[in-house]
This record gives structure tokens, sequence and C-alpha cells, in this order.
């Protein structure tokens, strides 16, 4: 048992400063065996593995790890000495430390603080103040519903409970103002739009929520006092003071003339029961006795002091929800309800179940942050990396067995209308029954006003009766006075009367005075009726007045007697507002989770369909680009083919060409040898002529004979040159044959050849087309996956990559550049100076952490005007929520701040420092890396490094500090992921 | 965590990382760059349009410049001068404003029912009442929001301010911190915009390109809009630092230095020149003190004195330039000064009507809207409040002010819902 609940508590030397790691077995098994982590777990992991992204890198996850519950990176020497813890539960072993680290309680400070005042300037309590309150709360681990019991129900006339109220002081008390930072803050619903009427488009978000929360507040408002302080001067302050309430009832602005009992609830929660007291008894009296002058005083019934209970009521769980999801939201970076103020059924958390298991274990541990923190951290959900497995290989997509999540899809898709159905049908009996109590309530807010007015009525009767006791009073005074003065005058004359009996006679003087003294008294005697009558009328006066004022009383009495029979009634009703508000909140939870997880599989779902389809596309695409290389191989054959004809067809056009040319000169010949036969024929005829005129008839005749022969030859070489053109005519005609033969060939080789030509710019066309689609598929299946990993992060399936705060990336430059820590040593040593330490006995532990504590706070105050300077740049305005954004002049102060240049520089053992004296250039890249980044370089990022320090020594600092700023500048350095 | 994004998405609407796609192929680069700079934003942005607003703090008289009285029992000793309308008399305390009086507005019947310094500057630049549970956006934060290109490397909004520091301030409330007014106090350059002596050209060029470098090892894996627009941010100081002359005045010649005074007012009505030039959407040039209890005839001549010159020089050169079309012009104060003249010779606070002169972009030209009695005390014609005056500017610069933007999951309106612009005063 001992041992069991023993502390552990482990003193370790790391890095120059101690730090102190006590690991308490902190208790947050719940009843039925299953630790909230566990559950977490259990929803987280419901989906298949090729869903889940794998644990994160050792060093990646301590950075997180480290910036989540300290605000801070971790130091190099504690990054090397997590990478060389070899325990197996050395992940338990540093959340606890962590967890108990003094940065650990600065964080929650910060947070609260940030969560509560959203930057809004310290106007009426001083921010030290504040922050020394906040860490009194957080040194003592107060629970959250504690905390809130604290600032919305503490005692207003209190210069002590003065920190807490800086929640409604700094906002100037405004009623409206605290109603929406109420509901914003600590229900995670801005109800502000549900001002004037039911919220136009969210169900949830009704008039009466608002005006009943507002009723807490409507009484209260900022009222400003004297008092001395310590050193008797005259100061000033404002108090949140609460009067006694009263109802003003509300309309719609929709609805006119339907007035509604504007009383203290809490989404249709009462608190207890106003009773009625009667104007003198709603006060308590005077508020502080240091105020000078008139103080405020305590009203009886305090609503303010009645809304914390109903708040943090355990079956109230828009509180609890709201805590868990802000608390989630701190370590995850995002809340399960984004914005964190939005909580509606139209911006649905995007995974109920496991705002309801986490609000469940917030209640468990009875609000303990610390506790419901570490069962967080300590899930796998928490320590995932933020890559998923297909992301990285979309083809595991492709290749898992996504049937069950179809199935399981299928069968969710199915009863969504069912639960739509169902839900809508539950918020209808909820309006009904609010339509039945609003009718309920006409009397009510009727007896109400009533009784506003009979109080009115009485606290003037009141008034007028103390104004007849005084006149009455004064009356009384005035006659008395009178009698007294001639009582007086008698004794006076009595005794004047004696002294004159005992003197010498005719004492002129003394007869003188006696005569003028009974004159007076005879003369004033009859005034005193005069004053007897009218103090009778004053006494009637006041007894009427004593009249009416007990009939007012009367009246308000019997009107506070029938609102207090309106009671039960109106409780019921109320009652059964609430059971159907919740019996819809339930239903409506289902519907929101089967709608979450339709999203999920949807998600996946439509990703993998997408993803095959691309692929699919893709392998057309190849396949349409084979086609367009294939038909270019064939145009290629077949143009050849085509080629070869086309040339035969050429040789013949030539050889036909020749014989065209041979053929005209056989004509020509032909036509020459016809010629010369005529001519010769002509010789013969004119020489037959001749003939008989001539004696030598001989010679004639031998000529004619020599003609004949002559022609007889010609005769011959003509039939010869014809039968040659004959012949020649053959040849050609037998050549055209062959050449349409060929011009036919050729033309069939043509043919498909432009039919391959037509099907290879239809294939490119329809390779244009498929590329486009893919690009256009590309960027849907971008989108469908950043949807996936969306739905996944929502399913605490991946990490999110999300951005430093302001607080975060300061105090992480301050810490990783070593100067955070010089700070804390420069604290330590001051304090052993100034309150030394005993030697004998050894300070326990608790002491150190305590000094160690005190240090640490030291030099953040001493450090804290950068970190304001940096909320400046990087944070938004005061009243808004926080959210990430980059602007020029942030990184213009990164750029050419001073500041952040003199960080970067050589100081003490700081990595610039180590790695100007490193003599070898690839540890100093590693150093460089895991310092800043908390991860080993790559081989590619080694080489940059070594290249950039490749320079003589005169030129390594500046070198070494260009690294170390590109950095911390660099887009890595600024996210979490 | 919300990227702020011109457009005002949700991050995990936009993208949350890239995809990293062994299937993807070449077709997906390129993708990232179209989502960091938001389509939408591209959409909604009126490009090329500007405002500059003369703020006139304190109050400025009507009746010692846009709608004077002479002659009569309110009107004061000045007298009405003819102007570049026919028609049209202003104060003779404007003698250059009254010949560049056909490129303006003048509303002469504003009435906006608040006496106090806060609430009614509060009122003009917001165009709505303020209350303590809801806090609006400023004109400048509006117009940067709808008017600035995201390349733009000059921030959208800027404050000149006749002294004090720079620095950012609130005034941009839930459009996000990323639209707040950068102050350049006595006209001087945004903070950090200068190298530190002791980072040398060299080191300088050296350290960006590693940090490039270092950014891309991890933007290969991790590419989301909140990366990018960090990265980008880097990007823009660089570009903001090579363009740091835009904040010179001396830059300008001596000639135009002579002509706009070199008084402060002077300065930085040149520097809003050269600033409108460079493409900033919005700038407000402050000028104090009109809050004339006292003294207000006095004081008037000498703040008019300063104001006229310079001011009717950037308008006559924004409609030189052709820049006028697409530049919105407002003079305004919180409020305007009573009629009644007070035994110190001085005007009180006076919000039930005055006048606010609003020329270029899409106003109509040489125009007179409403109208006051003779004496000024009363608005007989033309009556125009706050919310109406804010409709009508963002009117003027081609936004819808009837719109609303979805901020965090709310719709807000750009305007007062309630409140319409004033229709018949654009051309």
């Amino acid at each position: 048992m001992q041992r069991m609940k023993a502390i552990l508590v482990t003193r370790l030397l790391i890095g120059g400063w101690f730090a102190f790691m006590v690991a308490i077995l902190v208790n947050t098994q719940v009843a039925f065996g299953e630790s909230l982590r566990e559950r977490i777990d259990r929803l987280s992991s419901a989906s298949p593995s090729y869903l889940i992204a794998s644990p994160a890198e050792e060093g990646l996850f301590l950075r997180r790890l480290s910036l989540d519950l300290r605000n801070v990176v971790p130091t190099d020497s504690e990054l090397k000495s997590y990478l060389t813890d070899v325990d197996p539960e050395k992940r338990t072993k540093w959340i606890d430390r962590f967890l108990h680290d003094p940065l650990y309680y600065e964080r929650m400070v910060t947070w609260l603080d940030l969560t509560l005042m959203e930057r809004r300037p310290a106007t009426n309590v001083d921010r030290q103040l504040w922050i020394q309150w906040l860490r009194a709360k957080v040194d003592e681990e107060t629970p959250i519903d504690s905390l809130a019991k604290q600032i919305i129900g503490s005692e207003w006339w209190s210069k002590e409970a003065r920190p807490q109220q800086r929640f409604f002081l700094d906002r100037d008390g405004d009623p409206h103002l605290a109603t929406r930072d109420l509901g914003r803050i600590f229900l995670g619903r801005d109800l502000q739009c549900a001002q004037c009427h039911d919220h136009p488009l969210v169900t949830d978000y009704r008039q009466r929520d608002y005006q009943g929360l507002l009723a807490f507040f409507s009484s209260s408002s900022l009222v400003e006092v004297s008092y001395k302080d310590a050193e008797n001067k005259d100061q000033k302050m404002k108090l949140y003071v609460e009067k006694a309430a009263s109802d003003t009832p509300f309309e719609s602005v929709f609805v006119k003339g339907k007035l509604h009992w504007a009383g203290p609830t809490l989404f249709d929660r009462l608190p207890k029961w106003e009773g009625y007291s009667f104007p003198p008894d709603r006060y308590k009296g005077p508020a502080a006795d240091w105020v000078v002058g008139e103080s405020p005083k305590i009203p009886a019934d305090s609503r303010r002091q009645q809304l914390a209970p109903l708040l943090v009521d355990a079956s109230f769980r828009p509180f609890a929800e709201n805590w868990a999801n802000r608390l989630w939201a701190m370590l995850m970076g995002e809340g399960i309800v984004q914005p964190l103020d939005m909580h509606h059924p139209d911006n649905p958390p995007d995974n109920p179940e496991l705002l309801r298991i986490l609000a469940d274990g917030l209640i468990e541990v009875r609000f303990d942050m610390k506790a419901f923190l570490r069962e967080v951290v300590l899930s796998q959900a928490y320590q995932r990396s933020n890559t998923l497995p297909w992301e990285q290989a979309p083809e595991s997509l492709l290749t898992a067995d996504t049937s069950p999540l179809q199935q399981e899809f299928d069968r969710l898709v199915n009863i969504e209308g069912q639960l739509s159905i169902e839900a809508n049908a539950a918020r209808d009996l909820w309006s009904k029954t609010i339509d039945e109590m609003n009718a309920e309530e006409a009397e009510h807010v009727r007896l109400r006003s009533e009784l506003s007015k009979g109080d009115a009525a009485l606290a003037e009767a009141s008034k007028k009766r103390l104004e007849a006791v005084k006149v009455r009073d004064a009356a009384t005074l005035k006659l008395n006075q009178a009698k007294q003065r001639l009582a007086l005058l008698g004794e006076a004359l009595s005794k004047l009367e004696e002294a004159a009996k005992l003197g010498p006679k005719e004492d002129a003087e003394l007869t003188s005075a006696i005569k003028s003294t009974t004159a007076k008294r005879d003369s004033e005697t009859p005034a005193l009726a005069p004053l007897e009558a009218a103090l009778a009328k004053t006494q009637t006066d006041l007894e009427t007045a004593n009249g009416v004022e007990a009939a007012a009383q009367k009246q308000v009495s019997d009107l506070a007697n029938s609102v207090a029979m309106m009671r039960e009634p109106i409780e019921k009703r109320y009652q059964e507002v609430l059971k159907t508000r919740e019996a819809w909140r339930a239903i409506e939870l289902k519907r929101q989770v089967n709608q979450s997880k339709v999203g999920f599989a949807k998600s996946i779902l439509e990703l993998r369909s997408a993803l095959a389809e691309r692929k699919n596309l893709e392998g057309s695409i190849v396949a349409t680009e084979k086609k367009v290389a294939e038909s270019m191989v064939q145009i290629d054959v077949a143009q050849k083919a085509a080629n070869a004809t086309q040339k035969q067809v050429a040789d013949i056009d030539a050889e036909l060409e020749r014989l065209v040319a041979a053929q005209s000169s056989i004509e020509k010949e032909r036509s020459k040898k016809e010629k010369a036969i005529a001519q010769l024929s002509a010789a013969k005829l004119q020489l037959s002529e001749s003939l008989a005129l001539v004696a030598d008839q001989q010679s004639l005749n031998a000529a004619v004979v020599e003609l004949d022969r002559s022609m007889e030859l010609r005769r011959k070489e003509l039939e010869a040159v014809s039968k040659e053109l004959n012949e020649s005519k053959t040849t050609f005609q037998g050549a055209e044959r062959k050449r349409d033969e060929v011009a036919k060939q050729h033309q069939a080789k043509l043919d498909p050849l432009q039919s391959l030509a037509a099907a290879k710019a239809e294939a490119e066309v329809v390779l244009v087309a498929q590329r486009e689609s893919l690009k256009s598929l590309s960027l849907k299946t971008e989108e469908l996956a950043k949807a996936a990993m969306e739905t996944s992060a929502n399913q605490v399936a991946v990490a999110r990559l999300r951005p430093l705060s302001p607080e975060q990336l300061c105090w992480s430059y301050l810490r990783v550049m070593g100067i955070f820590d010089q700070y804390v040593r420069t604290e330590n040593k001051e304090l052993d100076r100034n309150i030394p330490l005993p030697k004998e006995p050894a300070p326990s532990e608790d002491v150190l952490v305590e000094r160690q504590r005190i240090a640490v706070r030291k030099a953040i105050e001493k450090l804290r005007g950068n970190a304001d300077h940096f909320a400046r740049l990087f944070a938004a305005g005061s009243g808004q929520s926080d959210s990430y954004f980059a602007s020029v002049d942030q990184a213009l102060y990164l750029a050419n701040g001073g500041a952040v240049h003199s960080w970067s520089g050589p100081s003490g053992s700081n990595v610039t420092s180590r790695i100007i004296s490193n003599k070898d250039p690839k540890l100093a890249a590693e150093d460089l890396y895991q310092t800043l980044l908390c991860r080993k370089p790559t081989p590619e990022e080694i080489q940059t490094m070594e290249a950039h320090w490749n320079v003589p020594d005169n030129q390594k600092a500046a070198r070494a500090q260009e690294a170390v700023w590109a950095l911390l500048s660099g887009v890595e350095f600024r996210f979490i992921q | 965590m919300q990227a702020n994004y011109a457009c005002q998405s949700k991050d995990h609407v936009l993208a949350r990382r890239r995809f990293i796609g062994s299937l993807a192929g070449g077709a997906m680069a390129g993708a990232i760059g179209s989502l960091a700079h938001g389509a939408c934003a591209k959409q909604l942005c009126q490009k090329d349009m500007r405002v500059i607003v003369f703020n006139l703090h304190g109050g400025l008289s009507q009746l010692e410049s846009w709608d004077p009285k002479p002659g009569t029992t309110t009107g004061g000793p000045f007298r009405a001068i003819p102007t570049s309308v026919p028609g049209l008399h202003i104060s003779e305390l404007l003698p250059h404003s009254a010949k560049i009086m056909h490129h303006l507005c003048v509303m002469r019947g504003v009435n906006t029912a608040e006496d106090d310094h806060g609430k009614g500057a509060y009122m003009m630049m917001t165009g709505r009442r303020q209350t303590a549970a809801s806090d609006y956006p400023q004109l400048g934060a509006v117009a940067s929001r709808m008017l600035t290109d995201a390349d733009q490397p000059l921030p959208g909004h800027i404050l000149i301010t006749p002294g004090g520091g720079g620095g950012r301030s609130a005034d941009a409330a839930y459009l996000g911190p990323k639209y707040s007014s950068v102050a350049l106090g006595g006209g001087a350059p945004p903070s950090y915009s200068v190298r530190p002596d002791a980072i040398t050209q060299e080191t300088e060029d050296r350290r960006h390109d590693l940090r490039r470098h270092v950014n891309e090892q991890f933007l290969n894996k991790r590419r989301t809009a909140i990366t990018e627009a960090y990265t980008h941010s880097f990007e823009q100081a660089l570009r903001l630092m090579e363009r740091r002359e835009t904040f010179d005045v001396t830059k300008e010649s001596v000639a135009d230095q002579d002509r706009y005074g070199k008084h402060d007012f002077g300065r930085h009505c040149l520097l809003a020149r050269r600033l409108l030039e460079a493409g900033v959407s919005y700038i407000q040039v402050v000028h104090s003190n009109y809050d004339t209890h006292n003294e207000n005839f006095g004081f008037h001549l000498e703040q008019m004195g300063e104001f006229d010159q310079p001011f009717a020089c950037l308008v006559g050169d924004l409609a030189d330039r052709g820049l006028l079309d697409q530049t919105l012009v407002i003079v305004l104060s919180e409020f305007g000064r009573t009629p009644n003249i007070n035994l110190y010779y001085g005007r009180d606070h006076w919000s039930k009507a005055w006048s606010v002169v609003v020329g270029g972009a899409k106003m109509h030209r040489g125009m007179v809207y409403g109208k006051t009695n003779d004496k000024g005390t009363e608005v007989i014609d033309g009556q125009v409040n706050h919310g109406q005056l804010f409709h009508t500017y963002l009117q003027a610069v081609g936004v819808d002010s009837n719109e609303s933007l979805l901020v965090d999951g709310r719709q807000m309106p750009l305007a007062d819902p309630s409140e319409q612009p004033i229709w018949s005063v654009f051309s």
C-alpha cells in the first residue's frame, strides 16, 4: 500500500538545469474499468489499420508533447536524453515529467488567461494580480468547475476575491457581454444572435436561452466606490455590484405582444425558486466596511451565485463538453467543435461520440485538468504521426479490402433518414412543450409584472410612511419644546416669586421680572393648542401611510403567494421542457454520430473510387498512347509500302514517257517515209507522163524501175516503221496497263494509310481529352484526399499540422537558443544568494521543486515583454478568438527585428556556438536539425549544410547564424507536426 | 486553427496538405498555388479600387467648410465663395478645394445623433453603433479585405497619423489582424522594414536562399494553405523592403513637395499619393485637431489653411493621372460643430446636421446631396446617417455592401443590414 501510494520522485540533471520529475500515480481509472485513454483509443482505432497513421517519430512526438504541455519546444539535451532513454514506458515517464515541469503550470496559466480574457486589456484589475491568482489556482490543481464557481459566484464586495472577478470587471460589467462571453467561453455557445428573437438559422439557440442567461447578470453592473489604501490615501475602484433582481419580461421582435418571463434559466434549467422578500429584506445590508461613504448593499438573493452550481452540475452537458472540447483543442490544434464557441446542430461536433467520451472523462476526473490532459496525451490517438498510410502509398488504399467499410457505409446511410425523422420529431416535441409552457407562463408573467408593480407601490408607500414618521417626529419635537419652555418659565416664575417674598420690599427689578415672565408665559400658553392639533394631524397622516403600506404589503404578499403557488406548475413545465429538450439532444447526438461516421466512410470511399478511376484513366491513357504509337508504326510501314509502289508507278511513268517519246520519233520517221513514198510516187507519175514524150524509154523505164525499187524499199521501210510503231503502241499500252495496275496497287496501299492516319488523329484527340480529365480528376482526387485527411483527423486517425501559438513561438525561440535557461540559471543563483538553502538538513524535494518554480516564473516575468510583442504581431485582437494568420509585418519582424537576430547569434553553448566550434560539418548539421527541429537531417540536407559552412574559419560564425536563422524562420519550426 | 485567407475559408476546407501523388504524375503540379491564393479571393476582390480617407479629428465645422451660412446669426465671420460647380458655394477658407469641387459630392445632410468623440468616431469608421457585446471592423479593414490583391506586398490598410509610433491596432475586429491598420506614425515607413546593419547583403541573400531551400525540403512533403501563407509572407516582406522608397516622399519632385507644402499634413498627403499609386487599397490620413470649443474661427482659419492646398492637390493629381475613377475620396470627422457660437467664440459638438465630402470612384461628380436650413440647425432634405454612408462607401468601390462574409462559420454582414446605400449619389 505504502509503495502503491508512494510518490515517486526522481531528480534528473539535464543540460545544466535541474528538472524534477514527480510521477504521481493519478488514479484516473474509472469505476467501470475502462480508462479515458482506453475509451479514446477504442473509438479512434475502430477504423481498419490502413486508415490509421502510425505513431509519430520519437523526436517529433517529444516536440509536440513539449509544445502542448509546456508551450515550448524541448531543449537539445532533453531531446537527447529522451532519445537515448531505453525504458519501454518512456512516453508515459516523459509525459509525467512534463506534467510536473514548472513550465506546465505556466502553460496552463497562459491558456486560462487567453481562454478567459481573450487578450482584453486590464482596465479594472491589475494583470499581475490576475496572473498571480491563476498561478495559485493552477498550482493547487484547482478543477475547472471550481474555477468557474469562483469566477462567477465570487463575493463582489470582497477585495480578496477581486482577481477572479476580472472576467466581468474587464468586460465592463456589461450584462450582454457577460451573457455572450459566458455562453461562448463556458458553454461553447454564442447566443448573441438569439438576443432579440429565436436564432433564425440555429434551432438550438433560443431567445429564452439568451434571456434566461441574461437574467443572471441583468441586475449587475460596475459601481465606483472610494476607499483608503494602505497609505491612507483616497483611491477609487469599480465593483461588480449585484442588486436585488427584478424581472423584465421580454418579447420577440418577430412576435410582438407575447411576453415571456425573463427569470434566470440555464437552457431551461431553473435555479432554486426565488422566494419573495419585502424591500427591507431584499438586501442583507452594506457590503463593504472598507468603502468610504455609502457602500452598495448585498442582495438577499444573488442570482450570480445561483448560476455557478447550475453550470457545473454534472448532468448539464454543455459545460463539461465545452471544457473537454477546449482542452482537446489545446492538445490537438482544433476542437471537435470548431469554432470552439459554435456548438449547435448546424455546426455539429466533428466526432460527437468522442466529445461525449471526453466530457464523461472530464466529469469522472471531477474536472481535474491535469488528470484529463494526461489521459489524452497517453492515448495512441494523440501520439499518431501526421501521415496516413495511403498518403504515402495511395496504392495501399486500392489494394485494401474496403468492402466492410462499404457495408458499414450502406448501413449508416440507410438509418440516416430514420434518425433525421426521429430527431425532427423530438425537436418538434420540445418546441411544442415550450409552446404549452408559454401558455401556462402567461399567467405567471402577469403575476410577476403585477408583483413588480406592487413592489414599486410598496416601496413608494414605505417611503411615504417614513416621511410621515419624520413629519410626526418633527411635530412632536416642536410641541415638546414648547411645553418644556412653558414649564421652565413657570418654574422660573415661582422661583422669582419666592425670591421676592424673601427680599427687601419693593424690589422694582424683581417685580418687573415677575411681570414680564408672567406675560411671556401667558402669551405663549395658547400656542400649545395648535401645536397639539398639528401633532394629532401628523399622527393621523402616519396612520394613513401605515395603512397604505400595510395594504401594499398585503397586496405584494398576496401576489408573492400567488407567484409561489405557480411554482409547482411552472417547475413542472420546465421539467417537461427540459425532459423533451434532453430527449431531443439524445436523439440528435445519435444522428450526429451517424452523420460523422457517414462522412468519414464516404470520404474514404469517394477517395478510393476517385483513385481507382484515376488509375483506370491512367491505364486508359497508357492504352491510348500505345494505340497512337502503334498506329504510328503501322503508318510508317504502310507508308513505306506505298512509297515502293509509288516508285514503281513513277518508273512506269518514266517508261511511258520514254515510250511516248520513242513513239513520236517513230511517227516522225513514218511520216518522213510516207512523205518520201509520196514524193517517189509523184516522181513516178511525172516520169510515166514523160515516157510517152521521151524517145529513150529504156533509160526512162530503168528510172521507173529504179523508182519502183526505191519505193518498194521505202514501203518496206514504212512497213517496218509502222510495225515498230504498232509494237511501240502495244508496249505502251502494256506499260500503261501496268501503270494502272501498279497505280491501283498504290492506291490500295494509300487507302489504309489514310484510315490509319485518321485513327491516329482520333486516338490523339482521345488522349488529349483523357489527359484533360486526368488533370481534373487529379484535382478532384486531391480535394477528396484533403477531405479524407480531415475526416481522418476528426476520427483522430492522424495528427493535424498546426501552427505554434504566438506564445509558443516566442518561448520556443527563447528556449531553443538557450536564452530562457540562461535566465532561469541567473534567477536560481539569485535565489541561492538571497535565500540560501540550509546544508543540514538537506532540503526536501518539495522545497527544491518550489524553488525551481519560483526561478522559472521570475525568468518568465523578465522575458514576458518579448511574448507580449509576439502577441501584438501574431495574435488576434482583444476579445477575438486566436487564429492563425501570416502577415508581412510578422515576416519583417522575424527577418529584421533586432531581437530575433540577436537570439540566433552565438551565446554560451547554444546551437550557433556549437556549430561554429564543431570541426565535423556533418555533426554540425545534425546538431542544427536535432536542436531546432527535433529530427535528423536527410542526407541532402546534410549536404546543403556542409556546402553552406565550407568556408574559412573567419566566416563560419556568420554562416552558422545564417543557417540557424533560416531554420528558425523556416516553415517547419513554425508548425507542429 | 483557422487560416485567415482572403476568402476566410476554414483551412480544413482549404488545402490541409498536399496529397502526395505517386499516382498523380505531373498533372498535380501547381495545384496548390491556386489554393493558396484562393480562387474565391480573386472573385471577391474588386481589382484596383482604392479608398483615401481624410479624417479631421475633433470635429470639423461644417459652417467653416462645406456648408457655410454667411450673413446669418450662426454663420460666423467668413464668406462663401463660388466653386467649379455652378451654384455650389463653400467657405472662403477653402479656395483651392473650391477649384476641384467638380470632382466631389458634398453630403450636407449628415445626422449621426452622437456627440461623443469616441462613439462618433467609431460610428463613422464602422458604420455601426458600438455595443459592448460586439465589435465591428473599420472601413479600412473591410476595404483591405475586399480590395487587396493577395500578391500586394504593401499593407492594404494604412493609417498616417500626425505623430506617435507605428504598429498595428485592433481595428479589424473579427476580420482578423491581417486586415488591421498599419500606422505610419508621423509618416514613417513600417517597422522593421530595414535590414539591420549587422546583416550584409551577402548574408541576407544567403540566409533567404537557405530558408527557401530548407522550406522546400519540408514543403515537398507537406504543402498546405497555412504553410504557403507563411512562406509567402517572407517573400512579401522582401518585396516590401525593395519598395521601401514608396514610403519616402523626398523621392517626389521638389516641385510636388513645394506644391503639397512642407508641413506634416502636406507631406502625408504626398505620401498618400505615392501609396495610392503603389496600389495600397486604403489610406487614412489624420489631420488634427478640430475640437474648437474656443476660438473656433481662428483655429479653422489655421487648420483649413493647412488642409486646403494639399487636399486639393491630391484630388487634382488623382484626376489628372486618371486614378480618380478608381479612388474613393472621403473627408469626414466624428461629427460637426454647433451652429450656435458660444461665449468663447467656439463651436461645440454637433451631430444633428453636418457635412461629409465624398468623391471619385463611382460617385456622382460635382454634386450636392442633402440640405440644411438657413441657419444650419437642421437637415431639411437628404438626411443620411453613418450606416448609410458606410454602405455608400463600399458600393462606390464596387463592393456589394449587402453581402456577408463567412467568418469562423458565422455570416457577418459587411455593413449594417438595417441600412442601405444612398443609391442616388452614384454616377
